[in-house]
């Protein structure tokens, strides 16, 4: 029938017409998503789970990034100190984030220690997205504090995920979750669930803790370079945030531990001015009166994060890297509570690690095409003051699988090469302490080079 | 803020509530402000251009007025004096008039092409001049092209002169006048629409009607699935090819050529529709910018039936008057004269079309491939001008019947991929990749082509199977458009029916959409 021969909707009609639509929109987009949605064995819901059972008793919490999820095991916290500790890191967090997740947590139990990890990796500005906020959000348990957060961090784009998505964890269900899912034929990708874990001694994610199995030393040997510590790149906003949840900590009679996980010595010695960043958090620590301890500075003969062995990358620990951190910490703060001096497990600074050093952490190669057929390859090795290196560079066009030696063994750092004929090439760089007969200690092989027909005529 | 976002969305369900909660009679003063928020939302640093260009095309306008006041005042005060104007004096004084009036109309015209001319072209013109006179001459500026000002400046001047035309009275209020150029559904893109057509229905008071509401959101939804899942879709291969021709088939640049011209039309209708939906629920109807024209027999036909707001502007604004100015009529007099009549006839409108032509290129983007890519288009409707009757002959031999569904058919395919070609020009990221995609469509044939998926490098088999679905509905929707308005066909239809269709197309854009563009807005004619 046609509905313009019937009586035209009175405005009383049209606004139950548009609710009962948005309720049958709501439904359907419901039963969509949950349809669509990621498999519910995904950490933030354990995690959740496990701060519900927990719930009053926990009276440490551990903040941080990807760095603090897969590198810190509450339980040689527990062990160490005799606290109840739980693992509040996400996904990169900011510390906007960690002061929101400290104030529910804090409303649930009664908080006494507080352990942030602060990293000058995750420091900048740019750091912040919808779906790491909602990472957080699925972890909140009061409301006003939720409402608070939401308000604060999220986007008006994230509108839809906030208001539209009827599932209890929403960053396991955004749009863009289940569009994913769909483009890819109803083939559900888990998160962290399919990743094999290396020796698990108890079901895991633990307290919030969602360790990584190894992957190897050689993909650690193809770290290229570190992220720059760059002064202007600094967030004011998590520095805001940083002086709030100490303020808030403060006012709450909370004792707080700021602290840097380490990373990668290779990682570590690509940084240029690394003792400015130590300055800058130190000067924080210093003004609140709280301890920092940095784990990169750390004196090798008491913490000596071997490489591969640790790592997933090269700055996320892996399991076997998570225990041995978090045990060594956790020793560390015992120590200190007992009043044992632990300062001087640290270096004072940069120049006094690299001293100490008696290796090379890890090579790259930087290049640049000389607009003239050929490109300048300058070798760049990390380690230690008083190691010298010698370096070997090795070419293959891409497709090939044999590389040729293009630059034999030697200690010079700058060298111009011109490639054998237009195309791809794979370039590889080899180092080695100087008058070793080892094929290479260190390696990477993440360098292209792509040179057209008309510099190669040149 | 982008028109594909969640803000977006919400804005516009803020505006029809304040819009509809406000006195009928202030509704307009909503527009004003959500003009302005809009303008603000989408660019923050250049309004103050549009405010130079309504200022002074409404001072203008008044001021032409005026002095038509004035010139009737001065007879009518000589005649209540019984004073008696000779024939010869009342065409002085008009004369007079007339050319202060020229004056007025020429700077106010020139300061608005100017200002255009000067954000739009600087660099065109000084990089060209460069080109020639050795590097550095001229040097070159970093400037920011205010937004819309393609748009909101023709909407201004064509007001200005129909105003000079006398063909209606000017707009007294500076309020009103600004809220006419500045209405937001025609800021980015268009149409650009005709003063009486607009402004009576932005100022009329009109009540809220459900029907039109309903047709206005089946209209929205229509344009965001055009433009988020087929454009954008589309969009991916596109890219590819035109950045990477060289590693392509012969037959893959062909149909990335040809898909540009589908992206194109997606992108553009999509956006009108979604505007026009906009705009049709706040009560207000848009001039329409397309009539189907893919379903064009004739390049002439075509630009008849796209962007017809623009097309209809140079008709009116820059062929006529060419057409019959001075020069022209001395020319094709002079044609006549030596017995050229065929010439004579046909010499005022080329030269028109070549002038209006250029400047369609030119209007479209700063750059020689859009001048050419115009001169194309003219090329084309020339040379059907000067053929009809070789071409007539030949149909008539051939034994092709002219109305036969058939030749009908032929023609659009023809058409389409006369314009699919020409569009190459206007899209290829330079001249030079413009000529190498023409060179590797007849040339790049002993590539390897890699099977049928390999015509549409990009996508995958789940986005071509959406493309096809998608195209399908587009053309379904395109057949039903000849025979009635389908958004406020389908506002008539069972009311489960219009719920079912309005989720099926926000699920279907929500899921099947690609969100991914840098483009002013979203949009590829943003940046025109």
């Amino acid at each position: 029938m046609d509905s313009s021969k019937r009586t035209k909707p009175t405005a009383i009609g049209i606004i139950v017409r548009h609710i009962i639509f948005f309720l049958l929109f709501y439904l359907v987009n419901a039963g969509l998503i949950y349809l669509l949605r990621e498999p519910d064995k995904f950490y933030v819901v354990t995690a959740v789970e496990e701060a519900k059972e927990n719930k009053g008793k926990i009276n440490a919490l551990i903040f941080g990034s990807s760095h603090t999820v897969y590198g810190l095991d509450p339980l040689p916290f527990d062990e160490a100190l005799g606290w109840n500790t739980f693992n509040c890191g996400t996904m990169l967090q900011d510390m906007q984030g960690a002061y929101y997740y400290l104030k529910d947590m804090d409303k649930s139990n009664e908080i006494e220690h507080v352990l942030l990890n602060i990293s000058y990796s995750s420091w900048s500005s740019s750091y912040r997205n919808d779906t790491k906020s909602l990472v957080i959000l699925d972890r909140l348990s009061s409301p006003f504090v939720y409402l608070e957060y939401a308000f604060d961090t999220l986007s008006w784009d994230a509108l839809y995920d906030l208001v539209f998505v009827p599932y209890r964890y929403r960053s396991n269900a955004t749009l863009e979750q289940v569009k994913e899912n769909v483009a890819g034929n109803w083939n559900k990708t888990y998160l962290y669930s399919k990743k094999t874990l290396e020796g698990p001694r108890r079901p895991f994610p633990y307290k919030g803790f969602s360790p990584v199995g190894t992957v190897g030393v050689e993909k650690l040997r193809r770290i290229p370079n570190a992220a720059a510590w760059v002064q202007n790149e600094k967030s004011a906003e998590n520095e805001e945030y940083l002086y709030k949840l100490l303020d808030y900590c403060r006012a709450e009679g909370i004792e707080v531990i700021l602290f840097s996980s380490p990373f990668a010595d290779a990682y570590v010695m690509g940084v240029k001015d690394y003792d400015s960043i130590q300055a800058y958090f130190s000067g924080i620590a210093e003004k609140y009166g709280v301890k920092y301890y940095d784990y990169n500075l750390i004196r090798k003969e008491y913490y000596r994060s071997e490489a591969g062995q640790f790592w997933q990358d090269g700055h996320h620990m892996n399991f076997v890297g998570a225990q041995l951190f978090s045990r060594s910490f956790a020793n560390l703060l015992a120590s200190a509570e007992a009043g044992e001096e632990v300062d001087a497990l640290f270096y004072k600074n940069f120049q006094e690690y690299a001293d100490a050093y008696d290796e090379i952490a890890g090579v790259r190669l930087r290049i640049s095409d000389l607009k003239d057929g050929t490109y300048r390859l300058t070798k760049l090795a990390m380690l230690g003051s008083f190691v010298e290196a010698e370096y070997q560079v090795l070419a293959r066009p891409e497709g090939e699988e044999e590389y040729t030696v293009i630059l034999d063994y030697s200690d010079k750092v700058n060298f111009v090469w011109k490639p054998w004929q237009a195309g791809d090439y794979q370039l590889r760089i080899n180092a080695r302490r100087k008058g070793s007969s080892e094929e290479y200690e260190v390696y990477s092989d993440v360098f292209h080079i792509t040179m057209d027909a008309e510099a190669a005529a040149q | 803020m982008s028109i594909t976002s969640p803000s977006f969305l919400v804005f516009c369900i803020g505006l029809v509530l304040v819009y509809y909660i406000f006195p009928k009679k202030a509704r307009w003063c909503v527009l004003l402000v959500a003009n302005a928020l809009f303008y603000i939302w989408m660019s923050t640093s250049v309004g103050a251009y549009i405010l130079v260009t309504a200022v002074t095309v409404w001072a203008a306008a008044l001021l032409l007025r005026r002095m038509d006041q004035k010139r009737e005042e001065r007879i009518k005060s000589a005649q209540q004096r019984e004073q008696e104007f000779t024939k010869e004096q009342r065409k002085a004084i008009k004369a007079s008039v007339k050319r202060r009036k020229r004056w007025l109309v020429t700077a106010a015209v020139a300061l608005n092409i100017g200002i255009l001319a000067y954000m739009k072209y600087y660099n065109f013109f000084a990089g060209t001049i460069n080109r020639f006179a050795g590097k550095g001459v001229v040097s070159l500026k970093d400037l920011l092209v205010p937004l819309g000002i393609s748009y909101y400046t023709f909407i201004s001047l064509g007001y200005l002169l129909d105003v000079y035309r006398e063909k209606y009275e000017p707009q007294k209020n500076l309020v009103k006048f600004i809220t006419f150029v500045s209405y937001f559904p025609q800021m980015l893109q268009g149409p650009i629409s005709r003063y009486p057509d607009l402004s009576t229905q932005i100022f009329e008071q009109h009540p809220f009607s459900y029907e039109r509401y309903k047709a206005g959101i089946f209209r929205f939804l229509w344009g965001m699935f055009k433009k988020l899942v087929i454009a954008d879709r589309v969009a991916l291969m596109v890219n590819l090819v035109f950045s990477g021709y060289g590693e392509y088939h012969a037959l893959t640049v062909f149909c990335g050529a040809l898909a540009y011209g589908i992206q194109i039309y997606a992108d553009f209708s999509g956006y009108m529709d979604t505007m026009a939906g906009i705009s049709c629920i706040l009560g207000i109807d848009l001039a329409e910018n397309f009539r189907q024209p893919f379903f064009s027999k004739s390049v002439e036909e075509y630009w008849r039936r796209w962007h017809i707001t623009l097309g209809a502007w140079f008709r009116d604004y820059l062929f006529y008057p060419i057409s019959v100015s001075g020069p022209a009529v001395d020319l094709a007099k002079a044609c006549r004269k030596r017995g050229w009549q065929k010439l004579g006839k046909l010499l005022p409108s080329y030269l028109s079309l070549l002038f209006v032509w250029a400047t369609t290129g030119l209007w479209h983007g700063a750059s020689w491939r859009f001048i050419f890519w115009g001169m194309g288009n003219c090329l084309f409707i020339m040379l059907s001008m000067q053929f009809t009757d070789i071409f007539a002959k030949i149909k008539k031999k051939l034994h092709i019947a002219p109305d036969s569904k058939w030749f009908a058919i032929f023609q659009m395919v023809r058409t389409f991929l006369l314009m699919g070609m020409l569009r190459l020009l206007s899209r290829a990221n330079s001249f030079r990749d413009a000529i190498g995609m023409y060179r590797a469509i007849f040339t790049a044939w002993g590539k390897e082509l890699g099977g049928f998926r390999a015509l549409f490098p990009g996508l995958a088999e789940q986005d071509l199977r959406i493309l096809a679905w998608g195209l399908l509905a587009f053309f379904a929707v395109s057949l039903w458009q000849l025979k009635e308005r389908v958004s406020f066909s389908m506002a008539r239809k069972p009311l489960l029916l219009q719920w079912a269709v309005m989720l099926a197309f926000i699920y279907i854009t929500l899921i099947f959409g690609v969100y991914e563009n840098d483009l002013i807005g979203g949009f590829i004619y943003g940046q025109f």
